[in-house]
């Protein structure tokens, strides 16, 4: 008779315990914005075992779970960041061959990586696993996620491959040794990797940082057949006409403070022609929080906030091509919420807790 | 003839006349708007009443005949934002190691759109620094103003102070001296500043009795002549006079360090690292002086002794970009929250702040509100806590009668969120933001 006591006493305690750590979670806000549609004043999310299960102006409270009530706060979902070097062994640059087509980064992932940490402290949720600079097909990107533990998930293991047109990439000692070189390569067909990845749904990420090398990606992005992505820098600003039409997004290394306002106002203009863009940190060569310094100095340029917002979640979420699991306060998405005091985009916006797959890591927020 | 008179009699009166508009009246009233007497208290309807640099009174229903009036129904008056060390309106020379010792000296001429960029932020006036060029003291700063229509940043106090740096050199030098060699370096400033001043004092004391002694060997050049009738033969060769000890040669930077010793301003060190910063309170204590902390990277595991010897720590970024490893690795994002929940002053600089631009202090402060410090402390360190920075207390900072008039005017009281002042007030001077002046 003990025992059974003894075992169904511990029955409820281990399921309590369950239901409060990954089970149910209920945050209440002022403010909820999903981002993909309705947002909610006050506001509330309901997540069940990691998955958003409900958004609106009110949830049903299941009993037992952990409540979170956050009347002044603004919550939005995790951000994206959308290229880094986060999560990944180094030393993947192959200096004797140009194309590493055939790297993949979903192979080279390291749980260990101390940036991993910081990435989830500032609030970035998933991200862009890029090969390193170095190579003219440096291999292929991977969308990563972490758990509440730190541990490393694969959101999407093949997310294209990557094609540097910058400077780096070209040797004296191999071909290509210039940027016409590069091109000569690719359109002569000696790259076949290239047209594979075009071919199919995995697509192409083109990097560059000057208009001269944009010129040469908008034309790589034709024989890509639109299935490019942008990866470029503010000082880009001539050609956002001619990159909203030509790929399917851009994304923009960081954008910071230090900008002139002719800079500043890049990504707005981006923005303006109807491209989706998105930011990158370039992590772990610069720091996690020039993911939200980046909104920040977009708003100052013109972006408006909902835009700059946008582009840390949903926007990014689709360029990635795992807008299906994150990006934004859906039903049936990744339980990856952050809750701030104001506006994320606000300069003065405070993160006061991080829940990442339905799991609040606050503690690692402010270390 | 004829024409020639009335141009010389015209051209006065042109010139006057230019003049008369060019120049600021000397009185200037903002009447009808509402006055944040400092970003702590809520704005109140008051109007202000300006004479030369200074705030002459603040209240409701001033009259000043004679007065240049300000409409500013609807506005909020509060005090201008102030960066405590900022490199924006330097010239060229002063990151090519520079010409001068003096940052006053190197102010870039000609450049108001430098300033007019300040003014967008609110920013009124700034104290000049200049890099530390990795040698443990730094170049005399000054305090300038953000007024943008005059041709050169007008300078307010030209040896505003003296920055020196414990720990922060890089290299075989840092090396080779050592941090003991910094905080060395530093005392011998003021050894060599003491000195100076001693030189000065015996050539006073040389001078005085030279001229008692020439006094003397006059008078008795004099009764001699009385007494001897002058003689017809071939006159002597005259005697070389003595000639008068030579003044020693004034140095500003000398001089700079003395302000410092004679507590007209505060010791500006930057440091990052606990113990750099634990020489530096040492250093201040040992010589009775206010310090000045820039940086303070670690500053929060002293924020006690920081209070305690009442000084003050002007920040640079929370999470700055690209910091070199000697920048304290310890360093917590909430460094501002802590040191203000201990009671140390605060203000914030865009000097050396990797990745902001040199308009970035108050972007700077709303991004510690981000880490935990309270928008009140921010605001506070932009204004009140700047002015304690740079000894300034009691003249700017907060809109009270006695102090300079540097002002900021907005639709409503000045906040972090990137709202831009309607006007900027220098002295009797309004500037309109984006605008020249009116």
């Amino acid at each position: 008779m003990k025992r059974t006591l003894a075992v169904a006493l511990s029955f409820v305690f281990f399921s309590a315990l369950i239901c409060a750590q990954s089970g149910t979670l209920v945050i209440r806000a002022g403010t909820v914005l999903s981002v993909s549609g309705e947002s909610y004043s006050p506001g509330a999310i309901l997540i069940v075992d990691g998955r958003i299960a409900a958004v609106g102006r009110e949830v049903a409270e299941p009993d037992k779970a952990q409540v979170l009530n956050h009347p002044d706060a603004v919550v939005v979902p995790g951000f994206i960041d959308a290229g880094c070097g986060v999560g990944a062994r180094r030393g993947l640059v192959e200096s004797q061959r140009a194309v590493l087509a055939d790297l993949r980064m979903a192979d080279a992932l390291d749980d260990t990586d101390p940036a991993v940490r910081r990435h989830l402290a500032a609030g970035i949720t998933t991200w862009m696993l890029l090969p390193q600079e170095g190579n003219l097909l440096g291999g292929r990107a991977a969308v990563l996620s972490a758990t509440a533990a730190g541990a490393l998930k694969l959101l999407r293991a093949e997310a294209g491959l990557t094609v540097c047109l910058r400077e780096s990439s070209y040797d004296r000692e191999r071909e290509p040794t210039s940027l016409m070189g590069a091109l000569a390569l690719i359109e002569g067909g000696q790259v076949a990797a290239f047209d594979t990845a075009a071919a199919n749904d995995r697509g192409v990420l083109l990097a560059c940082q000057s208009d001269r090398e944009v010129a040469v990606a908008l034309r790589l992005a034709g024989r890509a057949k639109g299935r490019a992505l942008l990866f470029t820098t503010v000082d880009t600003g001539d050609s956002a006409t001619a990159a909203t039409k030509a790929f399917s997004g851009t994304v923009f290394s960081p954008v910071l403070p230090a900008l002139s306002e002719r800079h500043r106002a890049v990504p707005a203009r981006y923005a303006a022609g109807g491209a989706l863009i998105a930011f990158s940190t370039n992590a772990p060569q610069s720091p996690a929080s020039t993911l939200r310094l980046s909104a920040v100095t977009a708003t100052l340029g013109g972006l408006s906030q909902d835009a700059a917002l946008r582009a840390l979640t949903l926007s990014a979420a689709e360029l990635l091509g795992v807008s299906d699991q994150v990006g934004s306060l859906t039903p049936g998405k990744q339980g990856d919420v952050l809750i701030f005091t104001k506006h994320p985009t606000d300069s003065r916006a405070q993160l006061l807790r991080v829940v990442q797959d339905g799991v609040v890591v606050t503690a690692s927020a402010k270390e | 003839m004829r024409s020639l008179v009335l141009t010389l009699l015209v051209l006065p009166c042109l010139q006057a006349l230019i003049a008369a508009q060019s120049a600021p009246a000397q009185r200037l009233l903002l009447s009808g708007g509402h006055v944040q007497v400092n970003t702590a208290e809520a704005p109140r309807r008051a109007d202000v009443l300006i004479v030369g640099d200074r705030i002459e009174a603040v209240g409701e229903g001033l009259k000043a005949e004679g007065a240049e009036v300000c409409d500013v129904t609807g506005l909020v008056i509060a005090p201008a934002f102030v960066d405590a060390a900022n490199l924006g309106l330097l010239d060229e020379s002063a990151f090519r190691g520079g010409a001068s010792d003096l940052a006053a000296d190197m102010l870039e001429a000609h450049d108001s759109l430098a300033r007019e960029r300040l003014n967008r932020v609110g920013l009124g006036f700034v104290y000049v620094d200049l890099p530390l060029m990795n040698a443990a003291r730094g170049p005399v700063g000054c305090v300038a103003s953000a007024d943008p229509t005059a041709a050169n940043p007008a300078v307010l106090e030209r040896l505003a102070g003296l920055s020196f740096g414990i720990g922060t050199r890089q290299g075989g030098e840092a090396g080779r001296l050592g941090r003991s060699g910094d905080a060395a370096a530093v005392g011998e400033a003021f050894a060599a500043a003491r000195r100076y001043r001693k030189s000065f004092e015996k050539h006073e004391k040389d001078l005085k009795e030279f001229e008692a002694k020439q006094a003397k060997s006059e008078k008795a050049e004099k009764s001699e002549k009385t007494e001897k009738p002058e003689k017809t033969e071939k006159p002597e060769k005259p005697e070389k006079k003595p000639l008068p000890p030579q003044q020693p040669k004034t140095e500003e930077a000398h001089e700079a360090v003395l302000r410092v010793l004679d507590h007209k301003t505060p010791l500006r060190i930057e440091a990052h690292w606990r113990e750099d910063i634990e020489a530096a309170l040492d250093l201040a204590t040992k010589q009775g002086l206010r310090l000045v902390l820039l940086g303070g990277g670690e500053a929060d595991q002293l924020a006690d002794k920081l209070a305690a010897a009442k000084a003050c720590v002007v920040l640079g970024p929370a999470q700055p970009i690209g910091m070199s490893p000697l920048q304290a690795p310890q360093r917590r994002a909430n460094v501002a929250a802590l040191l203000d929940a201990a009671g140390v002053s605060l203000a914030f600089m865009s000097a050396g702040a990797q990745g902001y631009r040199y308009d970035s202090a108050p972007l700077i402060a709303a991004l510690h509100v981000a880490e935990g410090l309270s928008e009140a402390a921010a605001l506070r360190g932009l204004t009140l806590g700047a002015a304690e920075a740079l000894g300034w207390s009691g003249r700017s900072g907060s809109v009270e009668a006695g102090r300079m008039a540097f002002l900021q005017i907005g639709s409503a009281k000045p906040s972090l969120s990137g709202g831009a002042p309607v006007k900027m007030v220098f002295g009797t001077r309004v500037v309109t933001c984006g605008k020249k002046s009116s």
